[in-house]
């Protein structure tokens, strides 16, 4: 795995971009309301998954994590309906991450319970995959800063008269 | 624990795909782009605008139809018990 000081820092930093996303998204007067809901829940989740995670064993760990990451989904596609807002294009995209995330820690399930039953043999792909999550957490946080619709001079705009 | 989960991943992916078909066919989704494509219509001149409108209400009264269509399809018939013939 990943040198977990290093795994910490990442983990911070993605967790300060989302409340960020979420506070610009929120604050934005023409802001896109199906990417909203999904900031909040990934936001949510993204701290409670920590305590879900920590009460898992060796044998359920990966696909616990893995339902952890679709809970988020669900919920949403739950409040998306009673609210009776459309999916926007850009929540579609975070949805394919999540679910290419959820199908990497069932792969990972699948090779370390049923065919290894331990991890030294399969380090490596342990490891390729802790990167190949990390990379597809950032690309959704790309997704939800441009989902989120800020106007640079209405959210900014008076900074610049500082300058 | 291990086939519930399994079981909870399974439920959620068929329920994505469900929701996605189920506002892809409803009406009540449409209905923003339906009030857009009105107002862009109504700032052409008048002399041009009657066909693009024709166009407009016939788009708006498919996507009704075809919302009543569903719930008509959603009856399941039985031929043998089928005795509405008689009564009317």
């Amino acid at each position: 795995m990943i040198n977990l000081e290093l795994a910490h820092f990442i983990a911070k930093f993605y967790l300060l971009a989302y409340f960020i996303c979420f506070a610009v998204s929120f604050s934005n007067k023409y802001n896109n309301k199906s990417n909203l809901i999904i900031i909040t829940y990934a936001l949510v989740f993204s701290v409670l998954n920590q305590y879900i995670k920590s009460s898992l064993d060796f044998y359920t760990f990966y696909l616990g994590s893995a339902a952890s990451c679709l809970n988020c989904i669900f919920l949403s596609l739950i409040t998306h309906l009673s609210m009776k807002v459309k999916h926007s294009k850009t929540t579609i995209y975070i949805y394919i991450f999540y679910i290419l995330i959820a199908l990497s820690y069932m792969l990972i399930h699948r090779i370390r319970v049923v065919i290894f039953d331990s991890d030294e043999h399969i380090l490596w792909l342990i490891n390729t995959q802790s990167v190949f999550t990390l990379t597809l957490y950032f690309l959704s946080i790309c997704v939800f800063i441009y989902g989120s619709n800020i106007l640079w001079k209405s959210q900014f705009g008076r900074l610049s008269s500082l300058f | 624990m291990e086939i519930a989960i399994w079981t909870f991943i399974v439920f959620i992916l068929v329920s994505l795909f469900k929701t996605l078909k189920y506002e892809k066919n409803k009406a009540i989704y449409n209905e923003e782009e339906l009030i857009k494509r009105y107002f862009e219509i109504k700032k052409i001149s008048p002399d041009c605008r009657v066909l693009e409108f024709k166009a407009w209400e016939i788009s708006a009264k498919k996507i009704l139809e075809q919302n009543e269509e569903r719930k008509v399809g959603n009856i399941i018939k039985l031929k043998v018990f089928d005795n509405t013939k008689r009564l009317f």
